[in-house]
Parts: structure tokens; sequence; C-alpha cells
């Protein structure tokens, strides 16, 4: 039996969706159907109202539904702290945890040459003005530890290692709650080249 | 580790096969085109989930069947493994102790198998790429870390060569200094694993030849000189890697050498000896040197791992005299490890009590 045409283009566009393939997408669409219609209308009206609504913060390019994100917009957060991170997603990782008191920057990426993607595509322009605007005493650098996020590290640590009284890179190493016996050679071997004084 | 027993399915020339294996020295008696390298090539398909003749899986599919099985009986520290390999047009699925096999690595990681046959020793010989690819092989043997650099390695080089070809000179820097780093790091553990080699490759050379020779393998690194100056170098010589547009200097332009001298004269031993590189060996030096590389990766394995790896030697005799074909066959009969050998006709005294000689012919073993 032939699947009816607008059931197989909600699929489709399901499939799109990063983590779903044609199988689950088959039965995130079934359910859909299964459920009262409130919940399409609802689930359909909110994915108008995100896209209509949210925009990237003037100060720091994270997602925003006003000129300034919430965290720009505190005046409780430290100005003098600045997190440097590669994708809007990621400032909410850092929210969540609530380790972070100071503001963020967002880069929309990380140099690429293979994407076309050098410093000139990226936020950076716009962080070098900012930091030459307002004294930061600490930038912390939270691009991913991938080849990519490494040299877009570099390459900020060389233009703005003097601009700021302190650059940092966030640690890599062992998982917290985990065990050292399923931990993977290359994890291990992160951890002990950063090693820390431990005690007193 | 012992392979115990092998049971195949539409598999090359052998329609069924079932085979018990002995723990020591197998060796495989058979014309030319018979099953014998077919044989050989499931082994080493076990423990290494790849084939070393094809990079096409579904070649090993019996002409006519869509489907090839292979099931064996794997002996390892003490424990009994049940393995099962299904290869179709799909690709290939892996079973463990009846338990489907999620990730590759881990398997072939933990099941170690050598290949010596004449395909693999002329291509090493001929191209450089193959000498490193056989290198990398073993360094990641001793250090599984290594994998993981050559990966962060070949992104990095990847994205440097971009910008070379685009010439874009000045975001290179923290490339070059990514590429100095990452060099740094596979160069020391390559240097480590070759200095360990040298430790007993003269003793194995003198072992299966019964030769005096000193034997040892050269590493060549592309970038020279201290690890903290690379980067500045790189650098500097920018230009001359953008006027051709790739990476002129790193790991990946690194060379091995063998080179054999005579014995140091007993009243001078610390005389600097006359080394004679691998290019002037004759086929049969070029063979035997190879055979006591893999003798000693072998040892180094066994000792990382406390286990000895299968040894799969594919018509090993070929080039060899009668003289070096029988102390060899005396002195793989006292190594520890299962072997695998393959040869047209019954080496001259190889008369090996723990060894099962086996004669095939036309897919079938007797």
């Amino acid at each position: 039996m032939n699947i009816p045409p607008s059931l197989e283009r909600l699929v489709e566009q399901l499939a799109r969706l990063p983590g779903v393939g044609q199988k689950t997408a088959q039965r995130h669409a079934f359910f859909i159907l299964r459920e009262a219609d409130a919940y399409a209308r609802a689930l359909a009206a909110a994915l108008v109202e995100v896209k209509e609504k949210i925009r990237f913060c003037r100060e720091c390019f994270g997602y925003a539904e006003e000129d300034l994100c919430a965290v720009c917009r505190d005046p409780g957060r430290d100005p003098g702290l600045l997190c440097v991170v590669e994708q809007p997603g990621n400032v909410f990782v850092i929210e969540r945890s609530g380790v972070f008191k100071g503001r963020y920057h967002v880069l929309m990426g990380a140099v690429s040459p293979l994407d076309g993607i050098g410093p000139d595509q990226l936020k950076i322009r716009e962080l070098d003005a900012r930091v030459s605007a307002h004294p930061v005493r600490e930038l912390i650098i939270a691009t991913n530890p991938s080849m990519e996020g490494e040299a877009t590290a570099l390459h900020l640590s060389r233009l703005l290692g003097a601009k700021v009284e302190k650059l940092t890179r966030l640690a890599r190493g062992l998982p917290v709650g985990g065990s050292l016996e399923y931990t993977d050679e290359v994890t291990l071997h992160q951890a002990f080249s950063g090693r820390q004084n431990f005690g007193g | 580790m012992v392979i115990e027993e092998l049971g195949l399915s539409r598999f090359r020339n052998y329609p069924e096969l079932f085979v018990r294996f002995s723990e020591k020295l197998n060796l495989f008696i058979g014309k030319n085109g018979q099953g014998k390298t077919n044989l050989l090539e499931a082994v080493y398909l076990l423990t290494h989930l790849e084939s070393f003749r094809t990079a096409k899986l579904s070649h090993l599919i019996q002409n006519g069947a869509d489907t090839a099985y292979l099931k064996a009986t794997i002996l390892r520290g003490g424990i009994r493994h049940k393995v099962k390999l299904e290869i179709s047009g799909k690709g290939r699925k892996v079973w463990l102790d009846d338990m489907p096999v999620k990730k590759i690595s881990t398997y072939i990681s933990s099941f170690y198998s050598f290949i010596f046959n004449a395909e693999s020793l002329h291509l090493t010989r001929l191209f450089t790429q193959h000498r490193r690819g056989l290198f990398d092989r073993y360094v990641s043997f001793m250090d599984p870390a290594y994998l993981q650099e050559m990966k962060d390695f070949r992104v990095v080089a990847a994205q440097k060569n971009k910008l070379l070809k685009k010439c874009e000179k000045t975001a290179l820097e923290p490339w070059n200094h990514l590429f100095a780093a990452k060099s740094c790091v596979m160069m020391e553990k390559r240097r480590e694993v070759v200095e360990k080699i040298n430790q007993s490759l003269t003793f194995h050379f003198q072992q299966l030849t019964g030769r005096e020779e000193i034997l040892r393998l050269k590493y060549l690194p592309s970038l020279k000189g201290p690890p903290d100056l690379w980067e500045d170098w790189l650098n500097r010589h920018a230009p001359r890697e953008a006027a051709v547009g790739y990476s002129l200097w790193g790991p990946h332009r690194d060379d091995y050498r063998l080179e054999m001298a005579p014995p140091p004269p007993t009243e001078n031993p610390s005389a600097d000896p006359e080394w004679k590189p691998e290019p002037l060996f004759s086929q049969g030096e070029y063979r035997i040197s190879m055979l006591a590389l893999q003798m000693a990766m072998n040892r180094m394995v066994t000792e990382k791992t406390g286990s000895n790896p299968v040894l799969v030697l594919d018509d090993l005799f070929a080039e060899l005299d009668t003289a070096i074909q029988s102390r060899l066959m005396t002195h793989l009969e006292k190594l520890p490890n299962q072997l695998f050998i393959t040869h047209t006709e019954t080496p001259v005294n190889a008369k090996p009590s723990a060894a099962r000689i086996r004669m095939i012919q036309s897919g079938k073993i007797t």
C-alpha cells in the first residue's frame, strides 16, 4: 500500500532532523497522527514561533528573543569574565551547569579551511572589538577539543593574548563519575598530560 | 592465542570446510591455485576483519553464492572464544561468543596476527607509503593512543594543505603550531618503537640465518633538529610549501630503512661498521631481514599483551636456499606461537614433530 502523500511529506521532513532516520521519522509521524489535533497545532505553532522570535544577541551572538540575550541583560553577570564558544547551543550547556558567572561570546563555528571557514567568517572581529572596548580579566576559550577547535583557540590566543589579563582554555580529561577502568586510552593520555597539583 | 578450529562456507574456493589446527606449526603443502593462500586469508580475516589481498570483502564470497561464513574457536588467555563472521554484498557482520560485535576496533585490538607474504614484502620494498603503513600498524600495536594521534594529524594536514592550495599564509600559523605538536608526538612514538625493534633485530636475524652480520632499522624523519624549532621553521618555509600546494615536511613524509653490516672486529668493537642499505640487499637477504623484523615485533607484542600473536607466513621458503630453509624450520618450531605456513612442496629437512603437514588440492585438505 502506498503511504498517503501528506504523511510521506511529514516523514521526509522529520527524517532531515539530526539523529533521526527513516524509521524514527515514521514513528514520530505516527505518534503525531495518533495524538489529539491540539498537539499537532501546538507543535506547528512552536516551530513557526521559534523561527520568528529567535534571533542572535547583538552583543554575544547567543540565541535571544530580544535585542540582547538574557545573560547580556543580566547586570549581575561579571563582564570581566568572557567565555568563547563555537555554537549558540553551547551557551545553554554551560548555563545548565551553573558554574560560570561571566558572559559569553559565540563564534558561530570554528576555523576549517576545508569548509571554507576562516577567521573572517567567524565572529572574531566582533570579539576583538568587545575585548578592546571593555577590560577583560579572563578570556576562557571553550571551543571544542577537535583539531578545528584547537586551531581556533590558537588563533584567538595570538590575536587577543596581549589584550586580556589572562587567557585560559577548558581542561580535558576524565569524566566525573566515570571509572578509570572504562576510560579509553586517548582520554587517559590527555588526563595525564593535563594533570594538576593536588593537596596542601 | 591459538585458532583451534576453523569452518568455512562458500569462502573463496572452499564450498565447505572444517579443519582443526595444531596449536604450534601448521604447514600446508599444495600446488599453485589449490587454495593455500585462501586458507591463510581466512585465518588473517578472523583477527583483522579485513583481507590482506583485497579491499573488497565481497571478493571472498564463492562465485555464484551471496553469503560466505567463517566460524572459529579461538583460545586466548585460557578462555575459548567462538567467533562467527558473515560476509555478504552488504559488508561483514561479526559475532564474538554469540554476541554481535559493535565496536570493531576493540575486537581487532584484542586478537593479534602478523602476515608475511610476497605481495606485502614487495610493496613495502618499493613504496615509502607502504613502509609507513607497516610501521604505523606496528606502533599502534604497541600504543593504541597512536591511532588517535594519526587521525588528528590527518585532519590537521588536510586543513593545512587546503590553505596552502589557496595560498593563505596568514591563516596558516595556528595549523603549523598543531602540525608541529602532532608531528612531535607521532615521531616520538615511532622513534620509541624503532629503538625497541633494534634491541632484538640483530639477534633474530642471526638466529634465522646463522650469519654473523648485524642488522638495524633506521628511522628517517622528514623533520629534523629539535622539535621546539619546527613550528617556526615551518612558518618560515611556508612560501615553498605554498608554491607546490601541499605540505612538504612532516611525519607523512618519514621513511624507514633496514641496514646490514659485517660484525665489528673483535679487536675494536666500537669501530663504526660499514652499513649496507636495504636497496643493496639481495632478494633473499631482504626477505629474511623482514622476517627478523616481524620476529622482533612478535616478541614486543607478546611482552606487551602476554599473548602470542598468530604468525601467518605465506610461501615462506620462496627465494631462500635449502640451508636457510631447514634452519628456519628448526627455529620456527621452537617458537611458542601458532604458525600457519604454506609452500609448494615439503621443505627439505622438514620433519617437524608438532607440525601438522597438510596437503591442499582443489579446496580439499587431506
